[in-house]
């Protein structure tokens, strides 16, 4: 496995450097005549054009990588020309008329097909891609319709749409909202491919949409639970701080919350943060936060598509119970080099999209870094100045179009964050991912994927060097996970889709390291490493049965096998489980089986549709999760412990079941749905009291397997399109806990039900978008939820010459409830829709009513008094944003 | 108590990595960057109603192998109300209640109230290594309680008992309540043991200093002493799996630091001798938890990150009413009593520990115009 691992990253970063360098030498440098140029288009379009060379005096090389139109267009206009077209054929003749012929969207005809073979066929399929004119990114959820036949598809994730069509001239109109609609006169002779670009109605308020998918996609789509965004939409989203967040802006969705102004992650249907599947080009992140939850780790100006599953989740996922994440940060298909970019007030961003060599090579590649090293050195405070607090990452895509039903992408990413205090500890983490896919259309029903990643995530922490060297320690914890997977997927008919794949992950785990530094007497130790491998198969059937019932079954096998080399402590039988317990230890060899779990999960998702305007949808998913993370606070640290399901701690098994009611208003325009949802936990992860989490050799005698329910009912309505856009949502849920120690010292509240740490029964939150005018876009988001659970103290006593304090039972209290306003307004630079370079400028106000949330109450010592014995304890309130917080940014396109 | 802030030096390093990753400077950190772009973060006193627990009793108590007087406090708690001034700050103790300890033979050992809330065994009982003996109280409301039995283990012997020249840093704490570091010379002491028996491993101590000092006047040489509590809440031996090991090696036991002011002694007095009075205790297992968890839990003050909330184990239970909360510890561990006396040679940066008499017996402080017999050389 190693072998592959060092593959990946060799391959990734040879591939980059020597595309960047074929980018230099660019095959059309070496074309001279006009006649070379021309049979070059008339190859890579599979079309004759018919000219005379002596018209053609002007001609750049570089044409060839442009698509036909724009070559056509622009070596007319360079030579005063004009062009017909005809079938496959484009004539070009002396004359200014027709200049513009090509590129006039209407009244233009497209052949598609070999007119060789005009009568071979009566229908035939028409496919292509659907991207956005101005910079290329591919349309999801854009409709192609044939206005003859009345009926119209969209495309898919990529763009891509594939229709059956009698052969014929049709009227075919592309309509994406937001964007001018597009009408093509197209002559279809044969099968056939044609990518389309339409253009933002950027000047056109009344239309001014934010919509994750197709209009109606969220009643005819079977899945229920489900969240798709691609980057347009995801551009729309609130932001924080002058950026977006996708991470933290999926908090304000139904059923998800987040800790607060810091806290890693996000909180699905009452699940912990380890629960949630975040797939980065189909390799999971670890820790999904820079500076411990202020930003998330994924650049936003890469992401192309987002889609976040909390119910009904696909046989062709697994690994973590709650929720998948799965984010796409593909390259665009862009004809010419693009530049993004952001500047902050805690980071800033580039990100570069680019075809290399040729539009069948693309490279999108983009980074972020923070200053605040920078600032902390001019701050006139000695602690502040011997401090540092920074991060960076860095993300990189490549993608092959070998041919058009071959592509072969490669994608890699580095974050590090690091920060220390006066000089004291410092602590250093970071993500490095990096994967491999081929994409295969195998036929005109089958598809096949075939992807290859892995995802390392370490972190170290350096302590006491210059405080106390002789107890100077460097502390360091890694995971290495290692993925591979098949998946094929193959269409009976358009409204029948099977899929089905094969996965294997391999996972190693060096919880703890301990070394001493230089001249340190702290004793060197290491807990042992861990090593399992998890496999899985799957299958799923999504189909039509009937005009109103669409059903998606799966059915997803996994196996999972904890091996050596591992020393497994065996307990009294009889007594809890605790150092003094230990009878005997068993050793293992390496890759000898220590513990094996497996089992069936079951997957299905409904739809039944009420009429055109609503459906009801229900699901059921089971889920196996064989990696937790272990934490001894609420909210992840990077110090928190990834432990591996072995002899003792027992998988997570999670049972999902939930409906919903779906309706939408006013030509799809608003968006409605009530969801319901329960779902039961069994081995969820507790610690016992004072557990120690670092270090533990043996972590079973601190940790239990609890059991577990989460419930819910989330209302949602969005409104899509008009000078208003957004959302307002309430959910009620609850999440509990309980484990059913047998010995008093295990017990975890006398062994009754508990408040989760994620049980945050009411949720409201309302994101909206008001256009004042073209250039003005005024945005709100306010969210209030109940304060999560918390354990407090409620007395205080003396023992010896310590002053000690009592809990409470465990999640007894609630911090006080959040509510927040933000409120930001942006004005757009230019509106030209062709216009190169685009900008706007966003000032925010954060936390406007200056809002003091909890984010954690402490306890600590009063101050001495002489009125009094001791030092009685006080409470503290941690407040992070305690006052509105301006922030301005600028961010920009060319 | 002058060592009170002392910033505690771990011995172990498990307890530093546990420690350490969610200590008060990382949460510092966390909140740095807005901190220092818009001083924004803060804090402030949280009102936290915590109800009304009522008939809450505390134990302390402790019997060992050592002649001395036994002592069982009895007290009531103290709520966390946030209101400083109010009664709820003062333990109360709790009086005339029937305190008795029984042993594994059903021999029975009475405690007299001398002052309230404070019960001392009679001159006759001793404590027996390898005996058991069970705490039973009847409180004057007519509820009974009991622990549970506690074995008293056998004497943890020293090694090995030496000082070394350190720097520490030491937090204090000024008028307003806010801490300061201060960088102090002076001695560290650090202990070795090995264990002679498998089954008690455990160890807690309680250093104080002994100083001896001068205050001429006039012609006249007054000799003055007093004892100071050199312990930093609990001293208690490693944490798990360390004690798999037979051996503790450079237990930090306490530090004397080298002025003179540190010990608010003025500048006409001046320091003859700094002597350390250790008793060290061998702990049996729940005494051990207890005092653990004591460390967790002091350890985690003033964490911002809501650490693991530590819930004080406690061996004593109510028998008349169940759901009545009894916290605390009857502790029956073995004594051991050592005095060692600091020798200083600060501009050789040397020092060493040399052994004298117990002089665990001289009073808390004193004066006396002629040399005590106690001056030791």
């Amino acid at each position: 496995m190693s072998g592959l691992k060092r593959f990946f990253t060799v391959i990734l970063f040879i591939s980059i450097s020597s595309y960047s360098h074929l980018q230099q030498h660019n095959t059309s440098e070496y074309l001279n005549s006009p006649e070379e140029i021309i049979r070059t288009l008339e190859e890579q379009n599979s079309v004759r054009i018919f000219y005379k060379p002596e018209w053609i005096k002007i001609i750049d090389p570089s044409i060839t990588r442009l698509s036909l139109e724009k070559a056509i267009s622009q070596l007319l206009s360079e030579n005063s020309l004009q062009a017909f077209y005809l079938h496959n054929y484009i004539i070009i003749t002396p004359g200014s008329g027709n200049t513009d012929l090509l590129n006039t969207h209407d009244k233009q005809q497209i052949t598609i097909g070999d007119p060789a073979e005009l009568g071979r066929y009566s229908n035939v399929e028409f496919s292509g891609k659907i991207t956005d004119g101005q910079t290329g990114e591919a349309l999801p959820g854009a409709v192609i319709y044939s206005e003859i036949l009345g009926k119209g598809i969209p495309a898919d994730r990529e763009g891509k749409f594939s229709i059956n069509l009698p052969v014929g001239v049709h009227h075919i109109i592309i309509s994406y909202i937001g964007y001018e609609n597009t009408s093509r006169r197209v002559n279809i002779m044969g099968p056939g491919n044609f990518d389309f670009d339409i253009f933002e109605e950027s000047h056109k308020l009344d239309e001014v949409t934010v919509r994750a998918t197709r209009a109606g996609a969220n009643l005819t789509q079977t899945r229920m639970s489900m969240i798709a965004m691609d980057s347009r939409s995801i551009r729309e989203l609130p932001g924080t701080m002058g950026e977006q967040d996708i991470i933290r802006s999926m908090a304000l969705l139904p059923g998800v919350q987040s800790t607060g102004e810091f806290g890693t992650g996000f909180h699905v249907r009452g699940g912990s943060a380890d629960q949630n599947l975040i797939l980065l080009e189909d390799v999971p992140l670890f820790n999904s936060s820079h500076l411990f939850g202020l930003t998330s780790v994924v650049n936003p100006d890469m992401v192309t598509g987002i889609t976040l599953i909390k119910a009904g989740i696909p046989a062709k996922y697994g690994e973590r119970a709650s929720s998948v994440m799965d984010i796409r940060i593909k390259p665009e298909n862009a004809d010419k080099t693009s530049i993004r970019g952001g500047i902050g007030l805690i980071n800033s961003r580039l990100h570069l999209v680019t075809p290399v060599g040729s539009e069948k090579i693309q490279l999108s590649a983009g980074g972020r870094t923070s200053y605040s090293n920078w600032l902390l050195g001019r701050m006139r405070d000695h602690d502040l100045m011997n401090s540092s607090a920074g991060f960076y990452d860095f993300t990189g895509t490549l993608s092959f179009l070998i041919n058009p039903r071959n592509t072969i992408s490669i994608f890699g990413y580095k974050s590090n964050d690091n920060f220390s205090f006066a000089g004291l500890d410092d602590y250093q983490y970071g993500n490095n991912l990096a994967s491999m896919r081929w994409n295969s259309i195998m036929g005109e029903k089958i598809s096949l994927s075939v992807s290859g990643g892995l995802s390392q995530y370490e972190y170290q922490v350096t302590g006491d060097k210059e405080e106390n060297p002789l107890k100077a320690y460097k502390l360091n914890s890694f995971i290495d996970y290692l993925t591979l997977k098949g998946n094929l997927m193959y269409f009976p008919d358009p409204r029948h889709s099977i899929e089905l794949g094969v996965q294997a992950v391999n996972y190693h785990i060096r919880p703890g390291e301990l070394n001493p530094l230089e001249g340190s007497e702290v004793i060197k130790k290491k807990i042992n490493q861990e090593d399992a491998l998890e496999w899985a198969v799957y299958l799923s059937d999504n189909f039509q049965a009937g005009e109103n019932l669409s059903i998606e079954a799966g059915l997803r096998y996994t196996n999972y096998i904890y091996r050596g080399k591992a020393e497994v402590f065996l307990y009294e039988t009889g007594l809890p489980k605790n150092i003094t317990s230990i009878t005997d230890t068993l050793h293992f060899q390496r890759n000898q089986k220590v513990a094996g779990y497996g089992g069936l999960e079951p997957r299905l998702s409904v739809r039944y549709s009420l009429n055109a305007l609503s459906s009801l949808k229900a699901s059921y998913s089971r889920i196996n999760q064989y990696i937790n993370l272990i934490s001894n606070t609420s909210v992840i640290t990077p110090s928190d412990l990834w432990k591996l399901s072995d002899t003792y701690l027992q998988p997570l098994k999670s049972d999902q079941y939930a409906i919903g009611y779906f309706m939408n208003l006013s030509d799809n325009s608003i968006e409605t749905s009530v969801e319901v949802y329960y779902k039961d936990m069994k081995n969820a992860l507790e610690y016992k009291e004072g557990a120690t989490i670092l270090m533990n050799e043996a972590i079973e005698t601190d940790v239990v397997n609890a059991t577990g329910y989460n419930y819910g009912i989330e209302i949602y309505a969005k409104k899509n399109s008009g000078r208003l856009t957004g959302w307002v949502s309430y959910t009620f849920s609850s999440s509990m806990r309980r484990y059913r120690g047998v010995f008093s010292g295990d017990m975890i509240n006398n062994n009754k039900y508990f408040p989760s740490n994620y049980d945050k029964p009411h949720d409201i939150v309302i994101n909206t978008n008001y256009n004042i005018s073209r250039r003005w876009v005024l945005g709100g988001t306010f969210t209030y939820n109940t304060g999560r659970p918390v354990t407090l103290p409620v007395l205080y006593f003396n023992h010896g010459t310590a002053q000690l304090v009592q809990f409470s039972d465990r999640n007894m209290f609630r911090l006080p409830d959040y509510h927040r306003l933000d409120v930001s307004i942006t004005r757009n630079d230019n509106l030209k829709i062709n216009q190169r370079g685009k900008g706007n400028w966003t000032f925010s106000l954060v936390n406007v009513y200056s809002r003091k949330n909890a984010y954690s109450i402490f306890y600590e010592k009063a101050a001495p008094s002489n009125t009094r014995e001791g030092e009685p304890f006080n409470l503290y309130k941690l407040y992070i944003i305690g006052r509105v917080l301006p922030t301005l940014s600028y961010n920009f396109t060319f | 108590m002058i060592f009170h802030s002392v910033k505690t030096i771990r011995n172990n390093a498990e307890m530093i990595c546990r420690l350490r990753p969610i200590s008060k400077g990382c949460p510092v950190l966390l909140a740095l960057v807005l901190t220092i772009f818009f001083t924004v973060s803060c804090r402030e006193i949280y009102n936290h109603d915590a109800g009304h627990l009522e008939n809450v009793i505390i134990v302390e108590g402790l019997i060992t192998d050592r002649n001395e007087p036994y002592v069982i406090k009895l007290s009531t708690k103290m709520l966390i109300d946030n209101n400083l001034h109010s009664q709820t700050s003062f333990p109360t103790g709790i009086s005339d209640a029937t305190v008795y300890v029984k042993d594994n033979n059903d021999e029975i050992f009475l405690f007299t109230e001398s002052e309230p809330g404070r019960y001392y065994s009679q001159d006759f009982f001793r404590g027996i290594s390898g005996n058991i003996y069970t705490l039973y109280i009847e409180t004057p409301d007519g509820h009974s309680y009991v622990s549970e039995p506690q074995s008293l283990p056998f004497p943890v012997n020293i090694d090995s008992l030496y000082a070394r020249p350190k720097v520490m840093e030491i937090l204090k704490r000024n008028a307003q309540g806010g801490y300061f570091l201060q960088s102090t010379e002076g001695a560290e002491v650090l202990l070795d043991l090995s264990y002679q028996d498998e089954q008690y491993k455990h160890f807690r101590l309680v250093p104080e200093g002994l100083i001896l000092y001068n205050f001429p006047t006039g012609e006249i040489q007054n000799y003055l002493w007093k004892r100071i509590n050199m312990l930093d809440h609990v001293n208690v031996s490693s944490y798990k799996f360390e004690t798999t090991s037979d051996v503790t090696r450079k237990h930090n036991v306490t530090f004397f630091p080298r002025s003179k002011f540190e010990y608010h002694l003025n500048n006409d007095e001046y320091i003859y001798r700094k002597i350390l009075l250790l008793k060290l205790y061998g702990l049996n297992k729940d005494s051990w938890d207890f005092y653990t968890a004591i460390e967790r839990q002091i350890s985690a003050e003033g964490k911002l990150f809501d650490p693991v909330a530590t819930r004080l184990p406690s061996n004593i239970r109510c028998t008349s009413d169940p759901s009545r909360l009894a916290l605390g510890l009857f502790e029956a561990s073995s004594g051991v009593s050592v005095t060692y006396i600091l020798v200083e040679k600060p501009w050789e940066n040397f020092y060493y520990l040399k052994r004298t008499d117990n002089l665990d017996h001289i009073p808390p402080k004193g004066t006396q115009p002629f040399r005590p017999d106690f001056w030791v050389n």
